[in-house]
């Protein structure tokens, strides 16, 4: 293309930005039925889509680590009141308690930006990382947010 | 490569532990790591290094205006699909020709919202689409930049040809009717066919086979040159590369 003199336009997405971001979620609740574990988390499918949308993989990783840590398999779900509402199924995890906090890896591709408000959940902060600082780049939406530009008509 | 590592078992994004940050903001929330956003876009741009390049962060994959901000101090520009993925990337800083304007819906006011910004160009998806860019630009007294979809591989006998005519086809245009399709594009007011706009398929983290994959193209630029189309910018969208198949692009 050299002697052409053309300039190449190339349009990354993920490959940039896909495994510089993650999701950090912490666990509401551990459930057990009699033939699954489920871990409730508090981040949900509308705020991460893709493991619901495209059956996308994402590693999830606990953000204090034991060693030798009993393990479980579980399904991660989230708060959604949608059975389609999971950021893991079958997943191998450390055994996990409320409170604990957990990692959703490589979400730093359309993570956030297919995120909605479905069931009037304020959208997540973005934090950015920058050596021993961090920045919020976007703040949490509040409950202001979510009916900013809603009117009850007089005449309603 | 990422910078989300254990440090004393706790997991940290760069030198910061996450449960710091989680009782100060709360949770859930998304982190990004400053050092592997620069990294990967240093990477790629170095990989392409031999070719006069741009690289258009695709706003669909990650639209936050800070991390625009930060591709464009490094020399990036903005791929948009939408009036709101253009407004973010101009309001991040990115400059207008710097921004190309793709996806097959864009509505009238779209066109003219990025005709008036004097965006690089529009990547053109129909011939609809094409005719509705001329008459805004016409309408605006302005020049539209376009590139045209090419399709290098598509089977004639089941695509619809373009000598069926340029109005009823649908880009992308099948190679070996390209010439005819930039002519008729070239007779349309106020546009400037300026690109070629391609879907090479493959994961383009390595150079070699890229340019190998560009050999048609280059054919075809040469081609339409000689026939006075001033194809200036060849527009090589890449496909997914993250470790596991999924959406987007």
């Amino acid at each position: 293309m050299k002697d052409l003199e053309c300039t190449i336009v190339l349009e990354p997405g993920r490959v940039i930005v896909g495994n510089a971001g993650i999701l950090v979620t912490r666990v509401l609740y551990t459930k057990e039925t009699p033939s699954k574990h489920f871990v409730v988390v508090d981040a949900g499918m509308n705020d991460l889509i893709r493991p619901s949308l495209y059956g996308s993989y994402h590693a999830i990783l606990p953000v204090r680590r034991a060693e030798g840590a009993a393990t479980l398999t579980a399904d991660v779900v989230g708060p959604i009141c949608e059975s389609g509402d999971f950021l893991a199924k079958d997943r191998e995890l450390p055994a996990v308690q409320p409170g604990d906090l957990l990692a959703v890896m490589s979400a730093g591709a359309y993570g956030f930006t297919m995120a909605s408000n479905y069931n009037a959940r304020p959208r997540l902060p973005e934090i950015l990382g920058k050596g021993e600082q961090y920045l919020v780049i976007r703040r949490r939406e509040t409950y202001e947010d979510l009916i900013r530009g809603e009117e009850i008509p007089e005449d309603l | 490569m990422h910078h989300f590592q254990y440090r004393d078992d706790v997991l940290h994004c760069e030198e910061v532990p996450l449960p710091s940050i989680a009782r100060e903001v709360g949770t859930p929330f998304y982190c990004y790591s400053h050092a592997t956003l620069t990294r990967h876009f240093r990477v790629f741009d170095e990989a392409f290094a031999p070719i006069p390049h741009l690289i258009c962060f695709a706003l669909k994959a990650n639209s936050n205006l800070s991390i625009l901000k930060l591709f464009g101090t490094m020399g990036g520009g903005a791929d948009v699909v939408s009036g709101g993925e253009l407004f973010r990337a101009l309001r991040a800083g990115i400059p207008p020709d710097r921004i190309v304007y793709a996806g097959v819906g864009k509505s009238r006011e779209e066109i003219a919202y990025a005709l008036k910004s004097d965006i690089l160009m529009f990547n053109v998806e129909s011939s609809q689409e094409m005719q509705v860019i001329s008459e805004v630009a016409t309408n605006m007294g302005v020049d539209a930049r376009v590139a045209l979809r090419i399709n290098p591989d598509v089977d004639p006998k089941t695509h619809p040809y373009i000598s069926t005519g340029l109005r009823k086809s649908k880009f992308g245009i099948d190679i070996s009717q390209a010439v005819e399709g930039y002519q008729l594009a070239r007779a349309l007011p106020r546009i400037r066919v300026v690109g070629i706009h391609q879907h090479i398929g493959s994961q383009i983290t390595e150079v070699g086979p890229f340019v190998d994959a560009l050999g048609k193209i280059a054919e075809l630029t040469r081609e339409l040159r000689a026939l006075g189309v001033a194809i200036r910018y060849v527009d090589v969208p890449s496909s997914g590369t993250s470790p596991r198949p999924s959406s987007g692009s």
